[in-house]
């Protein structure tokens, strides 16, 4: 999966030591709770588009100001936002759907 | 005793050295509470030992300006920085529900606050501390001579908008607030007084009129709206607060840094600030999420 951080794959830290298998690929990721909603999040895309995998995925945001994303599945892409508490989504909104050259 | 301001543990020497080292060894081991505050306060860029250490003494470090003075200064980075609290945000142009929000929220601050004032009372012997607190309580809570407590103007506020009392005095606090008070509770029920004093009266810097001038990009609110835009008792409670704000937190701090300079506690009572601060956060977060129960339930 293509990722815009090379840090932590959902918060781009470079602290910690803490590996998780996502989507068939070992990821890092900087605490266990990174890696939680990182995993659920992927999960909740993919129930809510209809996805088998997802290709690329991009981030931007914190956790109190939620994430704003940016995510492509072969020609689909979707722009969505979501928000979680210690690992757990707790907000998830597609803003749109659209097609995109793959990346 | 310092404290690690992000899991609170007591740490054995009150140096730079001893709450770094600490950091360290459990950022290496992914803890959660320390990498993210490490992400939040330091650097999301994992460092060396002695790199880490390096950017905690410039962290620490008030030696321009004073104690006061940084507590500030952090504050404002914090809540009214390029990244504002998300309650701060929402609070510039408030609506009814936002409102409703921080009233609900808020009632059950009050509460605990004036508790953690009588233990701050309570466990100090000195007359100016005491004499301090003893008012801010009357304020707050009972009103001096002939004026309304904030506690009513909160409730006030709330009716403006259409929040009976009934509602607020029967609710129950959000997850963060009630973590918020459980600490708050702990700290000034079994702590040092100072400690206890820094942790309460440094919150009172997010109603600070002045602190555009340490920094901030936000105010708690856009002053013009006590103008119009909200009712008249959510301008009446903005303006009462925002004027005893200034001088309660300015008042307290000058207090603090006095006091934590004679008892050479300076260290300890900044890592308390940092602690009590992060809890305040989430206890805004959570009048924001109040409010938006109530958009959805009304």
């Amino acid at each position: 999966m293509k990722r815009n951080y090379e840090g932590c794959a959902l918060c781009d830290a470079t602290w910690g030591d803490y590996w998780r298998e996502v989507e068939g690929e070992r990821m890092f990721f900087c605490c266990s709770i990174c890696a939680a909603a990182f995993e659920n999040m992927i999960n909740r895309l993919k129930s809510e588009t209809g996805w088998k995998s997802v290709d690329s995925i991009s981030i931007e945001g914190n956790y109190s100001r939620g994430r704003d994303c940016t995510a492509t599945s072969g020609r689909n892409k979707v722009e969505f936002f979501f928000r979680h508490e210690d690992g757990q989504i707790t907000e998830f909104r597609i803003k749109s759907h659209g097609t995109s050259p793959v990346p | 005793m310092n404290i690690c301001p992000a899991c609170g543990r007591e740490l054995k020497d009150s140096n730079i050295s001893s709450l770094s080292d600490h950091f360290y060894s459990l950022a290496l081991s992914s803890d959660p509470a320390h990498v993210m505050w490490l992400n939040r306060n330091i650097s999301k860029k994992k460092m060396s030992e002695e790199g880490l250490k390096s950017e905690f003494l410039k962290f620490y470090d008030f030696t321009e300006g004073g104690l006061a003075n940084w507590i500030r200064k952090r504050f404002v980075e914090k809540f009214f920085g390029e990244k504002p609290n998300p309650f701060v945000k929402e609070m510039q142009r408030p609506s009814k529900y936002t409102i409703m929000g921080y009233v609900t929220e808020h009632y059950h601050f009050l509460r605990q606050w004036v508790k953690s004032c009588a233990y701050i009372i309570a466990r100090t012997d000195f007359a100016d501390i005491q004499k301090y607190e003893f008012d801010n309580i009357a304020e707050e809570y009972f009103g001096i001579g002939n004026q309304t407590p904030h506690i009513e103007l909160l409730l006030q506020m709330g009716e403006s908008v259409g929040l009976r009392r009934e509602v607020v005095l029967g609710s129950k606090p959000l997850k963060k607030t009630e973590s918020a008070l459980k600490y708050w509770d702990e700290v000034c029920s079994k702590k040092h007084w100072l400690d206890a004093m820094v942790s309460m009266h440094s919150l009172e810097l997010i109603a600070d009129k002045n602190v555009k001038s340490y920094g901030a990009r936000y105010s708690y609110f856009m002053p013009e709206i006590l103008d119009g835009g909200v009712t008249k008792e959510t301008a009446h409670f903005l303006k009462a607060g925002y004027d005893a704000d200034q001088y309660h937190s300015g008042e307290a701090l000058a207090m603090v840094e006095r006091y934590a300079k004679t008892l050479g506690m300076e260290m300890e009572v900044q890592s308390y600030f940092l602690r009590s601060a992060d809890y305040f956060y989430g206890y805004l977060e959570s009048r924001q999420e109040r409010g938006k129960m109530y958009e959805k339930e009304l």
